[in-house]
This record gives C-alpha cells, structure tokens and sequence, in this order.
C-alpha cells in the first residue's frame, strides 16, 4: 500500500502539482505583465515616422487622416495616427508615461500632471501672428510656456424654433454685432410661446457650461478665483443666478430639467418649445434631425457682456519622446495650424475653429447648419476673454496637481430651483465646493 | 494483523489526499476571485472609514470621525430616511403583486400560461436603466405618455417629475414591474410544491378560495416568502439605476439614496473615507435586516 502510495504520488504530483500551480500562475502574470508592457512600444517616433493619437468616434477622423496622408505627401513623414477610445484614453496616457512610451504628438481631452511635465513649448506656433490663433484658449504654464493648443472649440448656443417665431411674428436678431439682451430674448420668447401655445419659452441644457455662459454675458465672473486661489461670486452672478433659479416657473422653463434630469434636447427637437440653450455640437445632430420645423441658430444674448464659456474639442499636444522625434513632432504641429492646412481640417472634421479668419466649407447640406457655423465663426472673435477663463483655470489646477472631479453647480441649483434652498445657499455651496476642490 | 497494519494508518491520509486536494484546487480560483474583489476590498473599504482618504495621495487616520460626522449629518439621513420609505413601499408592493400573478398563473382555470409566464417575466431581464428609460417616456412629466394621455382628455398634467413624492411613487411602480417577474417564479415553484392533497381535503370540508389560500398557500410558501422578502429587501436598500435614469434622484436631491449618495460623496465629490463609513453603515443596516428575517423565519418555522 504504500507503494501505492509512491505512485500515486509521482503521477498525481501531489507536491509538485502544488508548488507547480502558483508558479503557473506567476509565470502567466509576468508573461501577461511583459505583453502589456510591450503594447506601448510602437510609441516615441523618428524623424521620419511620427505617432499621433487621437480619439473620436469612428468615422468623425476624417479630418485627420486628410491632414495626415497630405502631410506625408509634402514632408515625407509617415504620422501613425491612432484612435484610441474614450473611455480609458486618460489612463492610456498615464500607463504610456510610465512607461516611457507616449505618442509623439495627441489631441488630448484635458493635461494631466503625470506627463504635463514631458510637453513640447509650443509657443513658436502659439505666437506666429500669421496662425491668428486665439491666445483666450492656450495653457500656458507660470513660465509663460504653451503647453497646448485647442484643435477647436465649442460653445453655447441659442437655438430657436423659426417656425414658431415666423408663426407669431416676433424678429430675432440674425447678427451677433446686433444682438439682444436675455430679457430682450426671454420677452420675444414668452410672446412667441402665448400666441403660439407652445408648451416652454426655453429649455436650458442641465450644464454647469451653459450657466457659466449666461453669467458671463450678465456681467459676471461665475466663481472666480482671487489671487490667493480663493473662489467667491460676485454681485452679478448673484443677480444672473436668481433670475435663472426664477425662470424655472413651468412656463418660461420646465423645472424638471434641472430639477430631475429630463432630456431638453428632446423637448426642443420635439416642437413644443421656443428655444433652447445647448452647445454648438448640436447643429450636425439638429441637421439631419429635425424636419418637422425650421430651426437656426441666433446670436448669443449679450447684457452686456458678448461672451461664452468656449471649451476645447480636444488640446493639441507635443511629447519630448526624443530629439530628432520631438522636432518633427514641432514641426508637423507647425505645419498643421498654417491657417490653409487648419482650415482643410476644420472643413473635413467639422471644428470650430480657434483660428481667427477662416472660413471653412462644411460638408452640411442643411441651410441652417451652415448659417449656423457661419454665425458661430462670426461670434468666437467677439467674445470677452472672460469666456475662456475656465477653460484655463482647469489647466492651472492640472498644473497644480488638483482637479474639479464634481462641479457642485446642477446639483445645488437643483434643490434650489426644487424650493429645497436658496439660489444664494446654493451658490454658497458651490463656491464652498471648489474651494475644497482647487481652492488655495 | 502486523501485516495488515500498515494498511489501516496509510489508508485516511491518502483517501484526505484524493478528496481534498481536488476540491482545492477546483474551489481554488472562487477563493482567490472571493479575497482579492471581496475580502480585499471590505478590508480596504473598512480601513478608509477610519481615514480621510480623498481617492488621490496620502491618507490620515482619523478614528471614528468620519461614523461621527455622519450621525450629525441632515443629507445623510434624508438619503438614509428616503431608502427606508422606498423599501417600505417597493417590498410589500411587489410581494403581492407577484403572489397574486404566481397564484393566477397555477390556476387550473388559466388560459395562455406560458405565453403570461413569459410576458410576466421579460421585465426582469431588463436591465434597471432600460426600465428607468421605458417608465420615463411613460412617466415623463413635460413630454410622457401618459401626461400625453391626460391632457388630451381634458386633465391637467402630473408633475410626475417636479413633485418628490409623485417621482418617487413612478420608481416603486417600475421597481414592482421590472421584479415581478423573479419574485413570481419563486412563488409558482413553491405553490406547485404543496400537495393538492391539503386542497382537496380543505374543499371536502366546505373550505373556499380565499380560506385555502389564507390556510393552505400562505403557510406553505413561507421559506419562499421570507426569501422574497428578504432578497427585495436587500435589493431596494441599494437601489441606484433605476433611480438614476428616472429621475436622476430628483427632483432636486430629493429621492437621492443610500447608494447614490454614497456614490456622490466618494467618488464625486472625492470623500472615499466618509464614503466608506455610510458603506459600512448601510452594510450594518442590511446584516440587521437579514439577521432579523433570519430569526422571525426561524420562529415561524418551529411553530
């Protein structure tokens, strides 16, 4: 028996199995360790050969791979472009930081201070007066150093229900050089909506963006940081505020939007209402959309302020992989914005762009889509600097190692438009949030 | 015997190596998965409680601040308060609605049993924000259906949305449909269990419908009932989707839960350690509910 015994012993390997599972499974981990560090290989790029990341829905890069097949064309570089998903491309980045691997150049969605210290200067293209790029929308570190140009912007924007207007007889400014004040809007509104008996006057985009924007052209700063990097609200933002909490009465606005989440995207779309406050990306999806009415974009109310809060699309961005890489990489980026070449890549991506002066041809065959970028192109130069004070701001806090994970806005302005608090207590709460974020 | 000897002390070692080193190995992996995403992280989850972890950077200890913080703390308990009242009204709700339908559907006098069966049962493989949409585009205030419905004959429409109570009222009444179908599954295996014997001797003694099913079903379901009850317990205390898609808690953070806002407080607004003691509260809370169900179950039992 006990020979039995032995035997078994060898053929089942009753040690050896068990020394020989957990070495299995270590050396399975470092074989899947080694792999996944190797991914990041094809990154760090010559002279000849750059790698450019990128990330957008699938069939929305048309723009770049246009830009790139040209480029190699003219400068015989081979730009690897890469599209890399959304959902995990910041933790892409920082794994590739880690792993000395990152790109050459990418259009990123905000700086992180994982690798912000890696970044080429770009200020040669920032400055070049030819490029008339707009300096509101640049990170700049302390040192005056251009860590990233915007690849385009979005903003607010108005968007009305031509029909119903047309149907009431009440005008609409069609040029932002004559534009109205929101009570001038808000009146035209409420009149459209009595004589049409429409359900809202307007639905406002549940969006901390698109109150900073109303704010602004109210004369105030929203929460603004002092010196010191102590954040407070001023007389007019309290006064923009309350007006905006007052609107919410179920006729001039629908309270469930801000109160529980309803859609006034689908609101709009849906005819009942005057006018909606969203972002400028809605004109392609407004373009094939809506048929049922005549929609168009009107310029955005000024009281007095011509502003609104313009955030980048993405941030053009250069890594110091190497010397000979890093060059090329400047120099692809300085071939990029050449107003001609930036333009051909607005056209075909459907940018904004954040050069002043251009004039791209989108690809939209709705009239009021193209009257609508046309209007948008005509607005970016005349907003107040103040419109792109968060986009920096969210830079500098990068920059400083913070970062607001949860702007507090359309929760507190909820419960306060929901008759829970104040539109005062809210904003006391809201300023109280970003000082325990990026405060100091 | 001395030759026989050897066999008896070498036997118990190797039959313990045939039948325990197999099943350790086979429950080898669940162990592995159950320390590092279980264990692991309660442990973790436990220690941050005690700390004021911000989810970046450095942590300090703190003791029981954080336990403290929250027994003074309004938003907390309205959340705490809230879930109760959603239980409250979710569990008994859904528990009838699934006895009657389980009840309905073993009746030898139904008709299309498998195609109810089915119908009954398709809420429950939806996903909790597929439902939170669908009862939305019911139950939307400014652009629903049935507001759609009201209004075109002659009402008013139902702040379904705006008013806090109404809104909540919308998510019982899609919680109950979408879990219906489990819990009537449950009810219909367990009624098919007892004996028709016991109904045809309650007949032959003058018993009706309602009698049989208050002296027969009712006690011969129990064990199914207290599972019910305890399963749809536990899982309308931690009800999060469906309240998300809904109404997004709202209006306002009126209908905000446990779990959202223990969701909001750790991972928005970046306080995993106060976080993580109400996670531990509301685990209390739960191990309570169990332990009681567990004891009253128990009772019934031993009657």
């Amino acid at each position: 028996m006990i020979n039995v015994g032995a035997r078994r012993s060898r053929r089942l390997g009753r040690g050896g199995m068990r020394r020989l599972v957990p070495l299995a499974a270590v050396a399975t981990a470092g074989a899947l360790l080694l792999s996944a560090c190797g991914s990041g290989s094809d990154s760090g790029g010559t002279s000849k050969s750059l790698t450019f990341w990128i990330s957008t829905v699938p069939g929305q890069d048309a723009g770049w791979k246009k830009m790139v097949a040209q480029y190699k064309k003219e400068a015989g570089v081979d730009v690897k472009l890469v599209n890399i998903p959304y959902d995990g491309y910041d933790a892409k980045l920082r794994n590739a930081a880690q792993a000395n691997s990152l790109p050459d150049v990418a259009a990123v969605p905000k700086l992180d201070p994982i690798w912000s210290n890696k970044l080429i200067d770009l200020s040669s293209i920032a400055n070049n007066k030819s490029n008339k790029i707009n300096a509101n929308f640049l990170a700049k570190d302390s040192s005056g150093k251009v860590l990233s140009i915007p690849s385009d912007i979005t903003a607010s924007g108005m968007f009305i229900n031509k029909s119903l207007f047309e149907k009431a007889g009440v005008s609409y400014p069609t040029s932002p050089s004559k534009t109205w004040t929101w009570t001038e809007f808000i009146k035209a509104a409420n009149e459209v909506r009595e004589k049409t008996k429409a359900k809202y006057s307007l639905t406002f985009d549940q969006s901390p963006s698109r109150l900073r924007a109303m704010v602004y052209e109210m004369g105030g700063k929203y929460v603004h940081a002092d010196s010191s990097g102590k954040f407070s609200v001023d007389a007019a933002t309290k006064k923009a505020v309350n007006t905006f909490v007052g609107w919410n009465d179920d006729k001039t606005m629908p309270k469930s939007v801000w109160t529980s989440g309803a859609d006034p995207s689908a609101m709009f779309q849906s005819g009942d209402v005057v006018a909606y406050w969203s972002g400028v990306w809605q004109v392609a999806s407004f373009a094939e959309s809506i048929n049922k009415f005549e929609w168009a974009s009107v310029p955005t109310p000024a009281q007095p302020v011509q502003a609104s809060d313009v955030n980048s699309g993405g941030l053009m961005v250069g890594f110091n992989n190497n010397g000979a890489a890093a060059t090329a990489a400047q120099k692809f980026m300085s071939w990029l914005y050449e107003p001609a070449h930036y333009q051909a890549l607005c056209a075909a991506s459907g940018f904004l762009p954040v050069e002043s002066g251009l004039s791209p041809k989108y690809p939209f065959k709705s009239e009021a889509a193209q009257a609508a970028f046309k209007l948008y192109n005509e607005s970016i130069p005349l907003y107040a600097p103040i419109s792109g004070y968060f986009n920096t701001a969210q830079t500098n806090w990068v920059l400083k190692g913070k970062s607001l994970t949860e702007d507090p806005t359309k929760t507190e302005l909820g419960k306060a438009i929901n008759g829970q608090q104040s539109a005062d207590k809210a904003l006391d709460n809201i300023v109280a949030g970003y000082n325990q974020q990026v405060g100091g | 015997m001395t030759e026989r000897a050897p066999d008896v002390s070498v036997s118990p070692p190797r039959s313990r190596s045939k039948y325990t080193l197999a099943p350790l190995v086979l429950i080898a992996a669940n162990v592995v998965l159950f320390a590092l995403f279980f264990l692991w992280p309660a442990v973790i989850g436990l220690v941050y409680s005690f700390t004021n972890y911000t989810g970046v950077g450095a942590f300090q200890f703190v003791g029981l601040d954080n336990y403290q913080r929250l027994f003074g703390d309004s938003t907390f308990f309205d959340a705490l308060t809230r879930t109760l009242l959603y239980t409250v009204l979710f569990v008994p709700l859904n528990f009838v609605f699934s006895l009657l339908i389980a009840n309905v559907l073993v009746s030898k006098h139904a008709k299309g049993v498998s195609v109810a069966r089915v119908f009954f049962f398709i809420p429950w493989l939806l996903s909790p924000i597929v439902v939170g949409v669908l009862w939305r585009w019911l139950f939307g205030e400014n652009f629903g259906l049935v507001n759609y419905f009201i209004e075109k004959f002659g009402g008013s429409a139902v702040p379904w949305q705006s008013n806090a109570d109404l809104s909540l009222m919308v998510v019982v009444v899609a919680a109950s449909w979408a879990w219906t179908g489990f819990s009537m599954l449950l009810f219909i295996a367990a009624i098919k269990n007892v004996p028709t014997s016991y109904y045809e001797a309650a007949a032959l003694d003058g018993a009706g419908a309602w009698r049989q099913f208050i002296s027969i079903t009712l006690p011969s379901i129990a064990p199914t009932s207290f599972i019910v009850i305890l399963l749809n317990t536990i899982h309308a205390m931690k009800e999060y989707p469906l309240f998300a898609s809904l109404n997004n808690g709202g209006p306002g953070t009126t209908n905000n839960l446990l779990v959202q806002y223990i969701y909001q407080t750790g991972f928005k607004s970046g306080q995993i350690g106060y976080a993580s003691a109400a996670s531990f509260v509301l685990m209390l809370i739960l191990m309570v509910v169990a332990i009681v169900q567990m004891m009253v179950n128990r009772r019934v039992e031993n009657r």
